[in-house]
């Protein structure tokens, strides 16, 4: 039997609140020898077990540089997150993975990178972004976009707040539900789009979050010509095993935790909020 | 899942189990899905037999559910 059935022990390190329901994990793994052989890419994930509850597909929000630790950027949403929020440090996870293919960092070389995101969606792009800003000089303009249901949904506002100090990168904030104080946009962040004067035949573009929010963003840069080999986004499905086993996370032929969790649109035009697949 | 249900009602997990079977598992697992044993067509409750579903899916050659 393969090794990835198999969870491996990881110990809690750091724990950081990033909203009221929002939690970053730090972890590393009990045996060091797992720890400096993992490996993974941007948009990949771990199957994370809170042990004698369940186990659940979380991405990895990490530069692939960050050798000695890994993060899980978590949201409650019922009995495994919730539970994992309880945990201490010291305490102990289960960790499967990583799994999945991750973005198309080898096709972004070089190219203007554009970066959608809405609703819950922001965790798998974070790694990516971190990936961009600690190897600037190997793209070009970045432009982040990034979409909140409620602008206390907003979270790493520290971080923006820096990304935004570097060469050519904006960023733009657009929230449904605007607070006082709010510095972004209200509205959908498929609006913003348009306000950008992008470099068409440059872009890659990146999208993460909910299928409604992604089809009206792919529909947007279409129709601004951007072909379809070069519009990627993440998607999540149901995961069980997390490695092509199970059949729970498919869409069409295609197995979300195997062929994904990330996809270029021209692999799945014909899927993509096609009802029941 | 992410908040929603994928396949909401009985018509779209039938059409799920049949092309599951007979189409998508060709390209994920490079095999069919089905060994042709005839179980599920001696002992549907309801009297499905897969064979003339499929005929009938590539006769019609539609998938709108
Ligand atoms: C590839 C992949 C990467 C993911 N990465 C992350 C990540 O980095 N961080 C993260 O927080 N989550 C991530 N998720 C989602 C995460 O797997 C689910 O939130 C988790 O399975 C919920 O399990 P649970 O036991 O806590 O909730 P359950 O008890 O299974 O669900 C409780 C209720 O919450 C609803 N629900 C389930 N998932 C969600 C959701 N995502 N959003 C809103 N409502 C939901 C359910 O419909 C149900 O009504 C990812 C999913 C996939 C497939
Ligand atoms: S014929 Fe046998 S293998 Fe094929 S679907 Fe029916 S029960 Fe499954
Ligand atoms: S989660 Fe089992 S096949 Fe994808």
């Amino acid at each position: 039997m393969s090794d990835l059935f198999l969870p491996r022990v990881a110990v809690i390190d750091q724990r950081t609140q990033e909203s009221s329901n929002i939690f970053t994990l730090r972890m590393q793994f009990e045996d060091s020898d797992a720890q400096e052989t993992f490996s993974f890419s941007p948009g990949q994930f771990n199957m994370v077990t809170l042990f004698g509850v369940g186990e659940i597909a979380i991405s990895i929000v990490n530069d692939p540089l960050d050798s000695h630790f890994f993060d899980h950027t978590i949201r409650i949403v019922g009995r495994v997150s919730e539970g994992l929020s309880k945990l201490k440090l010291g305490d102990h996870v289960g960790i499967r993975g990583p799994f999945g293919r991750g973005w198309p960092m080898q096709e972004a070389q070089g190219r203007d990178v554009l970066l959608v995101t809405g609703g819950l969606g922001c965790a798998p792009l974070v790694s990516v972004i971190r990936y961009l800003m600690n190897r600037r000089d190997q793209f070009g303009h970045i432009n982040i976009l990034q979409g909140v249901k409620h602008a206390n949904d907003l979270i790493w506002r520290e971080q923006y707040e820096k990304w935004i100090q570097e060469k050519d990168v904006k960023v733009l904030l657009a929230a449904d539900v605007a607070t006082q104080g709010w510095q972004g946009q209200q509205g959908m962040v498929t609006e913003l789009i348009d306000q950008l004067s992008l470099r068409i035949g440059r872009i890659i573009a990146l999208l993460c979050g909910p299928e409604l929010m992604m089809m009206a963003a792919i529909a947007n840069l279409r129709s601004l010509g951007l072909p379809d080999n070069q519009i990627w986004f993440s998607m999540e499905r149901n995961m069980q095993c997390g490695m092509g086993q199970c059949g729970h996370c498919q869409i069409g032929p295609k197995l979300v935790c195997r062929d994904g969790p990330v996809f270029c649109y021209s692999e799945l035009a014909d899927f993509l909020g096609s009802k029941g697949f | 899942m992410a908040g929603f249900q994928v396949r909401t009602n009985p018509m779209q997990r039938y059409r799920q189990w049949l092309t599951h079977k007979l189409a998508g598992w060709q390209e994920q697992q490079g095999r069919i899905g089905c060994t042709g044993c005839g179980r599920c067509i001696a002992w549907c409750p309801v009297g499905i037999d897969l064979t003339e579903e499929a005929e009938a899916i590539l006769w019609e050659g539609s998938l709108d559910v």
